[in-house]
């Protein structure tokens, strides 16, 4: 009984000296940032510290933006950059409550569905007028759209992605295809797929269709470019161009080729994402994989040796390789005190080298000017399809049409629904978030 | 209840509310502000930016009555009802075995709390490497045993893949229950089972008459909180299937979550979330009812 | 067929062990999978679960590199224990009250108590936000603590009411008796019956303040605050390295099993010293 008293005690004073220790130690390092960012505000003729966020993986962004940053600070001795960490799992919630509370970093990178929402709240500096000719003249006229909204640059272009096809040249030809004359029509890709299902214990071709995130949105929409040799997405009107009845049956083959692709598919591809069709790829079980340039990261050996190859997107009735690009960059939000340095910032991380470097972190190439320093056969693939590509569809609302698309297409790719259902529900759907 | 037998003091009236204080503060002082702003929100068009905007007529209210809505209010009694049904009875079995003096307990009972450790997130990417169709464990196993040739895709299909998050949320919650049970075992005073053995009373004897009524208290209280915490369960959700396939695992909460994060619809996610407070509101009145009950 | 008395004992300990070998290896498959994959380099994730293919013991050398592990792990260490002990001091109270007394209100505060559980963190997390940052406690361990009590203390409150209204009122009258006050009673008498209580209310707590994610993740931007959660879920990514997650996970488990352990030891310890008998 004493003994048990004693614990309790023990446990109460543990409990106040630990509570005590929790908010005294808190005092220090929370004053520190505050009487540094008042200084810089004091004496604003001396220094001013931006703060930086560049949402990823801070482990792999510190390697690249440290050195750029010390570089930055060398050249612009009165701008210090502070580096704020955040990952992408917490990104929009994390943006949502910076947003609320007008803290917003200095600089930011972010995607332009979120940036755009932001800028009809106030949040977002119009760039228009900071952009030079320069800039302009190099940037792929994709990238450059994909920061635009309602004709103002919102957000410079930094990091993309484009679908382009995987391929193991072994299995093709075990199936009897040239690796050097992949598929470059629908028709010829479920041909390469009937032929490849001749090998036993692969599958032609990887698929994936858990919804959520775009990925099968992306996947739909860049097929549907090849259709119809354009973009997917109308700018002037923020609508989705398949939604309407002009573009049905160019949109319904395209969701047929979808159905039909999915004959050829690995076990379980209903609820595989990317990730799983990458490994599928890496360990030789499929023949044939519509991808991202990431692709490239989870199997380099093969691509080294010649195993794994990169083509364009087989196309539709255009005749045009084309692929829709999927696009991140940088923004001022209008909380910003420095602007124009911030600017100055901005733009330096724009200028070929810093680019270059920056896109290790995975990016198709963004300005015209890099081309040269890419060697690897992938890229130049990749390179080749940069002037006929199309940003993604990016308007306020994208999230939203995304999580409908990416509905949609499970139930397509599951069987559930015929291509023409799935068209109308999808254009329904999406008239409602358009209101 | 038992208050009014306690001897009568001086300032008697004031005193319940002066233990009550600390709580009551800290409510008001977190809490408040986000309940009123739900109600408000609730009411109108809102974004987590702006808060309210403007008044629109109950919509929010209106995405209630729709068929999607419904769907999902289905796919969560199920998940809820068999989740919380399968914490309570594998909880109550595992307190059961774990309770008296066995070799290895203590490994034992550290062992079965780990999931509760686990965050969520990384609990459903676990689960999701056990399940998974191409390299899942469960299927790189009988495979290797050559048990089926064909993998099994446990979550491309709703009803297996409702199952699946079903089996992951038990496999989170239990060990919860496991602890709270254990604490509350050990109030069973040992002379009655003593006294009981000696009355020849057999196994399931013991348990529905004496070991039962004993923790009752504890197993109610426990199997209410686990019930609410059940309701708000969306990110292993999501990460595992993102509420497919065909919305087989779209739960209320994952409307929540994608209503006021993704699609910038922050009045309907308080729309939903004021549905879900006053589920749970009934349900606690009837396990207050349940208690008074017991009192008796 | 009857059986004898260790004929008996000894089958109901052979069905214990079946059922907790059972269970056991249900609470550890997906964890083995993580450790499979720990032990995985990032190009050959996937190719195998059933055996490391690796072999990869740096990933636990590396994490630490890699991301700042040890200031993560300090940081949640210093949330869930210091919410843990505040809310079993404030269930303590609150609990005896909604036991003890009768008094008005008493339905809807335990009503009350209950929503706190069922508001959306979603909802609660921006007027917290705003309101941190106006009384100055954004970026403090103090604002985040305040918020992880308040947000789960709901338990702690309801399962040391549902103690307290297991111990019988009469020890408590005989204290009275005895000329003891209501709080010595409490301290004296009730308490100790009751530790068991406060023991799991105790650990549920600090577990629960183990895995906060959300409200640290809002309330603190410095390095020196951020909890293992929110450092490991920052390595999400289109190309997440998997094996560096699943590191970070399993060692983030560790310390909080180990700290359960030591706590189970010291209750169980507490008991047998004969304060329930």
């Amino acid at each position: 009984m004493k003994k048990l008293l004693a614990v309790l005690m023990a446990v109460c004073m543990l409990a106040t000296v630990l509570a005590g220790c929790g908010s005294s130690s808190t005092a220090a390092p929370s004053s520190e940032p505050a009487a540094s960012a008042d200084a810089a505000g004091d004496k604003s003729d001396e220094v001013v510290t931006l703060t930086l966020v560049r949402t990823g993986t801070p482990e792999v962004l510190h390697e690249i933006f440290d050195p750029l940053i010390a570089e930055f600070e060398t050249q612009h001795p009165n701008i210090k950059i502070d580096m704020q960490d955040l990952g992408w799992a917490d990104a929009e919630k994390t943006l949502q409550t910076m947003s609320a509370s007008r803290t917003l970093p200095d600089v930011m990178y972010h995607l332009p569905a979120t940036i755009f929402s932001m800028y009809e709240k106030g949040l977002i500096l119009d760039l228009t007028d900071y952009v030079d000719d320069d800039l302009k003249a190099d940037m792929y006229p994709a990238m450059m759209e994909a920061g635009q909204y309602n004709g103002k640059q919102l957000m410079i272009t930094c990091a993309a992605s484009s679908l382009i096809m995987w391929y193991n040249a072994d299995l093709f030809e075990q199936a009897g295809l040239d690796p050097d004359n992949p598929p470059k029509t629908w028709d010829e890709l479920l041909d390469a797929c009937e032929a490849l299902s001749a090998i036993d214990g692969i599958s032609p071709i990887g698929m994936y269709a858990a919804p959520g995130g775009g990925e099968t949105s992306f996947f739909f929409e860049s097929l549907f470019t090849t259709q119809i040799g354009g973009s997917a997405w109308d700018a002037d009107n923020n609508r989705y161009l398949y939604d309407q009845e002009d573009y049905k049956a160019d949109a319904v083959k395209t969701l047929q080729l979808i159905q039909d692709l999915t004959a050829y598919a690995q076990e379980g591809y209903v609820e595989s994402g990317r990730f799983a069709t990458r490994t599928l790829m890496r360990d030789g079980k499929v023949g044939i994989v519509l991808d991202l340039p990431n692709m490239a990261n989870q199997i380099p050996d093969g691509l080294a040796d010649g195993t794994f190859r990169a083509a364009a997107l087989p196309c539709g009735d255009s005749g045009v390789s084309s692929t829709a690009i999927n696009a991140g960059g940088w923004f001022i939000p209008t909380n910003c005190e420095h602007p124009e340095e911030a600017w100055t910032f901005l733009r330096f991380m724009m200028e070929t080298e810093n680019q270059f470097a920056h896109e290790k972190y995975g990016s198709v190439p963004i300005l015209k000017s890099e081309v040269d320093l890419y060697t690897s056969d992938y890229m130049k693939q990749i390179i080749k399809g940069m002037e006929i590509s199309y940003p993604e569809g990016i308007c306020v609302d994208t999230n939203a049409l995304w999580t409908v698309t990416g509905e949609q297409l499970q139930l397509l790719m599951m069987g559930e629904q015929t291509a023409e259902d799935t068209w109308t529900n999808i254009s329904t759907e999406h008239g409602e978030i358009y209101e | 209840m038992k208050g009014n037998k306690a001897p009568r003091r001086l300032g008697q009236k004031a005193e319940p509310y002066l233990y009550l204080l600390p709580a009551t503060l800290l409510f008001i002082f977190i809490l408040a502000v986000p309940f009123y702003n739900l109600v408000k929100y609730s009411l109108g068009d809102s974004n987590i930016i702006q808060g309210f905007v403007s008044w629109n007529d109950f919509k929010n209210f209106a995405y209630l009555a729709k068929p999607k809505f419904l769907g999902s209010v289905k796919v969560t009694v199920l998940y809820v009802i068999f989740g919380v049904a399968g914490v309570v009875v594998f909880g109550t079995i595992m307190a059961l075995v774990l309770d008296k003096p066995l070799r290895g307990l203590g490994i034992f009972r550290a062992l079965v709390i780990i999931p509760w450790v686990v965050p969520q997130a990384f609990a459903a990417s676990m689960w999701r490497w056990v399940v998974d169709a191409q390299f899942g464990f469960i299927n790189q196993l009988l495979q290797a045993l050559g048990i089926i040739d064909k993998s099994i895709a446990f979550l491309s299909e709703p009803t297996s893949a409702l199952v699946t998050v079903i089996i992951v949320r038990i496999w989170q919650g239990t060990p919860f229950m496991i602890i709270s049970l254990l604490a509350a075992l050990q109030t069973v005073p040992e002379d009655i089972y003593e006294a009981a053995a000696l009355d020849g009373v057999n196994p399931m004897q013991r348990f529905f008459y004496i070991t039962l009524p004993h923790i009752m208290p504890v197993l109610l209280t426990t199997t209410l909180i686990i019930t609410a915490w059940t309701m708000q369960i969306f990110d292993a959700v999501y990460i595992m299937t993102g509420g497919g396939p065909a919305r087989g695992t779209q739960l209320v909460a994952l409307e929540v979550y994608t209503k006021a994060f993704q699609q910038d619809d922050l009045g309907t996610a308080c729309a939903i979330s004021l549905c879900i407070l006053a589920v749970i509101i009934v349900i606690s009145i009837f396990k207050a009812k349940l208690e008074g009950d017991n009192n008796k | 067929m009857k059986l004898t008395m260790t004929q008996q004992k000894r089958l109901t300990t052979s069905v214990r062990y079946f059922i907790i070998a059972i269970w056991v290896i249900f609470t550890l498959l997906p964890l083995y999978t993580a450790f499979v994959a720990s032990l995985t380099e990032y190009q050959n994730l996937g190719k195998s679960f059933l055996y490391p293919v690796d072999w990869a013991f740096h990933n636990y050398v590396d994490i630490f590199r890699r991301i700042d592990m040890a200031s993560y792990l300090k940081a949640t260490f210093i949330y869930s224990v210091s919410s843990a002990a505040i809310s079993v001091i404030i269930a303590v109270f609150t609990g005896y009250a909604l036991s003890r007394f009768r008094f008005k209100g008493k339905p809807l505060y335990s009503g009350i108590l209950l929503m706190t559980q069922v508001l959306p963190q979603v909802v609660v997390v921006v007027p917290v936000f705003l309101m941190m940052q106006k009384l100055g406690l954004y970026d403090t361990y103090a604002g985040v603590i305040i918020v992880i009590v308040a947000t789960s203390m709901a338990f702690p409150v309801m399962l040391m009411r549902s103690f307290y209204d297991s111990v019988s009122v009469a020890l408590e009258e005989a204290a009275y008796i005895d000329g003891c006050s209501r709080l010595q009673a409490l301290f004296r008498v009730i308490l100790p019956l009751a530790m068991p209580g406060i023991g799991t209310a105790f650990a549920l707590a600090f577990f629960s303040g183990w895995s906060q994610y959300l409200y640290p993740l809002i309330l603190t931007r410095s390095a020196q605050m951020t909890p293992v959660t929110v450092g490991v879920a920052r390595l999400i990514d289109n190309q997440t390295p998997w094996e560096m997650v699943m590191t970070g996970t399993l060692i983030s488990i560790i310390p909080a099993v180990l700290i359960y352990l030591l706590a189970q030891k010291s209750l169980i310890k507490g008991l047998s010293n004969g304060a329930v008998k």
